[in-house]
């Protein structure tokens, strides 16, 4: 059989983007779309969406309804955004601080050690992340490997309560995402012409220097890139609030989770879902225009 | 009279590398390099000279010996803080700083005031007549702009002594010619000590105070650049700077400062620059140009051309003296008309006195 191609030059080419632009379409615009059309109707009991239009969803977002039916002012929603938000900033950051150092040493490793190295950041992704999660329980909890021989020395009289808490999720959020901040990081440093740190040394640029003024900006894209992957993923993280947070220190993404399931508000989960795509739509935005900036000039 | 200390010396330095097999880059090298002076390391690739460019660099320590910069160790001190800067074989302009920033970075790592960089910076880029390329940005020069832009980046600082890698290998002929005239005149213009490393001869000759010539991690000969040319101590040196003609021959008699060496009847006339005995068996360098043809029967010696090659501003003959023996001898294209010998033809030539060196090995 011959096919036929269309001879006009844009047809072809849309057609030779079809397949990924089909597979975007289905598996991306279509659900998204879908959960913002849900979040302006009216919630079903029982699950589900009725028919008719309502901003009810948006509405609760901001505020709470009083039983004479006005609207009261209530942050408590706005309170779990904040708090995901500077969660999910705090381990980005912590990330960066651990992640660039480890980048920048296994760079100057010869080149079989590198990929050894490199293997073993990438190895806790061999495990479900959901069992790596439990595993950090019987670390961080009451009578767990921190605890016992502190008890047991007598350095400590009672538990540390170190599980259940915005230390344990953050910590969870660091260790599940740490290796997409090294390896963009990895891969950026790893095109600098090293001869262009010899050459900063050359000129009196101390270690700090030649990192701060040299490597730091010629791998910024790779920071930028393991910056938001970290911070966008750390944002959604259901496993570690739900987890080592015990449940008690909701994220938004459980509080989205719980929309749809005992709370059989669809709709509110939709615009919970809406919100935060765009939170992460705009973060990023900003951040790599700002970044832009920064970066040496185009040709 | 006090005798002036030298900018840099390098004092029984050995290097190895723990490779495997272990490499010896330099074995036991003795050099002083004097002020103010334009000094060439120049040898083939893997000979040790970017190696020992590196340890007076600091980029490397070196296993054993010691280097001196105007008379102090520098031993354990980091390239920041060594007053000597380099330019390098790739340029390596840090490519997200503008011009001006590259030629600021040192005085700025240093902790100079702007305005004193800014003042520095202006005269660096009118030093090589770049003045209106200070906001550009390093990827919009021309090979031969960055080659420029590298150097000033080095000098601006004011090092005490300049390193440079082979700086001008990645430019075209034309463009490298020219810089040559440049370097020698920035050496000149700003005072500062000159160590250029190289594997081209006429690079090294044309620029060059003194030359060290160096082979398989050691000093072969250290000299100007004509008596490099003109009495090269050994082989190496001999074959590695133009070309040569090695020929063999009997120590016969000797003066008080020179030997008379044959080579079957022919007799030659060399200095004494390595003892030998009488009958001792020697080899002897002689360049091409030092023969001038004279009628057959006549001159020194006697031959049959056996090749005959125009290169333009020369002829190059082969001429065969006796069943083992074959010389290159270049004569001048003087004129349209000339009339150089044919192949086969019976020639006689004569050498110019003292042409001859008495080779170490």
């Amino acid at each position: 059989m011959e096919i036929k191609l269309p001879s006009n030059p844009i047809a072809r080419r849309w057609l030779g983007l079809s397949p990924a632009l089909i597979t975007i379409f289905i598996f991306m615009v279509m659900p998204i779309a879908l959960l913002g059309y849900y979040s302006f109707k009216p919630a079903d009991t029982y699950g589900g969406v009725e028919a008719g239009f309502s901003l009810d969803a948006w509405i609760q977002l901001f505020f709470d309804r009083d039983l004479d039916d006005t609207l009261i002012f209530d942050p408590v929603y706005l309170q779990i955004i904040w708090r995901s938000v500077v969660l999910a900033a705090i381990g980005t950051t912590i990330s960066f601080l651990v992640g660039f150092p480890v980048a920048w040493y296994i760079v100057q490793q010869p080149a079989e050690r590198r990929n050894i190295l490199l293997l073993l950041v990438t190895i806790p992704f061999w495990t479900n992340l959901l069992i790596r999660a439990y595993s950090w329980i019987l670390i961080l909890g009451k009578d767990g490997m921190i605890e016992q021989p502190l008890l047991a020395l007598g350095l400590i009289d009672e538990s540390l309560e170190m599980m259940y808490g915005n230390m344990a999720i953050g910590l969870g959020l660091v260790y599940s995402y740490i290796p997409l901040m090294i390896l963009p990081i990895y891969a950026s440093l790893e095109k600098i012409d090293f001869n262009l740190i010899e050459a900063a040394h050359d000129l009196y640029a101390d270690r700090w220097a030649v990192i701060q003024r040299i490597v730091m900006p010629l791998c910024l894209p790779g920071i930028i890139a393991g910056c938001i992957l970290v911070f966008v993923l750390s944002l959604g993280d259901f496993i570690s609030p739900s987890i080592l947070g015990g449940g008690k220190k909701m994220m938004l993404s459980n509080l989205i989770q719980f929309q749809f399931s005992s709370a059989r508000n669809w709709p509110f989960g939709g615009a919970l879902t809406m919100l935060l795509l765009m939170l992460v739509a705009l973060g990023s935005y900003f951040y790599i225009k700002a970044s832009r900036k920064s970066v040496y000039l185009e040709k | 009279m006090n005798k002036p200390i030298p900018a840099i010396s390098v004092n029984n330095v050995v290097k190895h590398y723990a490779s495997n097999p272990p490499v010896v880059a330099l074995n036991n090298v003795s050099i002083e390099i004097q002020d103010n002076e334009f000094f060439t390391l120049l040898g083939p690739s893997g000979c040790g000279k970017t190696t020992l460019l590196r340890l007076i660099a600091g980029f490397e320590q070196p296993t054993d010996g010691a280097i001196l910069l105007y008379g102090d160790h520098l031993e354990g001190l980091d390239p920041n803080d060594r007053p000597v800067n380099t330019v390098f074989q790739s340029y390596s302009l840090f490519p997200h700083m503008t011009i001006a920033q590259n030629i600021g970075f040192g005085l700025k790592m240093k902790g100079e005031s702007s305005v004193h960089i800014a003042s520095v910076v202006k005269e660096m880029l009118s030093l090589v007549k770049m003045e209106t390329f200070g906001d550009r940005m390093p990827n919009q020069l021309s090979g031969g702009q960055q080659q420029r832009i590298a150097l000033v980046r080095a000098l601006a600082p004011k090092p005490k002594v300049l390193l440079l890698d082979e700086p001008l290998s990645a430019l075209d002929l034309k463009l490298r010619q020219a810089m040559r005239l440049e370097l020698k005149r920035l050496q000149k213009e700003t005072g500062i000590t000159f160590v250029f490393v190289t594997h081209d001869q006429e690079e090294a000759m044309s620029m060059s105070d003194r030359v060290a010539v160096m082979s398989q991690g050691e000093l072969q000969q250290l000299d100007t650049p004509k008596m490099i040319y003109e009495r090269p101590r050994n082989r190496f040196v001999a074959n590695f700077i133009g070309d040569v003609n090695l020929v063999d021959a009997k120590v016969s008699s000797e003066n008080d400062d020179s030997y008379i060496c044959a080579h079957n009847s022919i007799k030659f006339s060399v200095n004494k620059t390595s003892l030998h005995k009488i009958g001792d068996q020697v080899t002897l360098a002689i360049r091409p140009e030092k023969f001038s043809l004279v009628t057959s029967g006549d001159g020194d010696l006697q031959g049959t051309v056996t090749g005959s090659t125009y290169m333009g501003t020369d002829t190059y003959l082969t001429v065969k003296i006796d069943d083992l023996t074959e010389l290159e001898i270049r004569c001048q294209n003087e004129y349209l008309d000339q009339q150089l010998p044919c192949v086969g033809e019976l020639v006689g030539m004569s050498i110019s006195n003292g042409a001859a060196t008495l080779l170490e090995d």
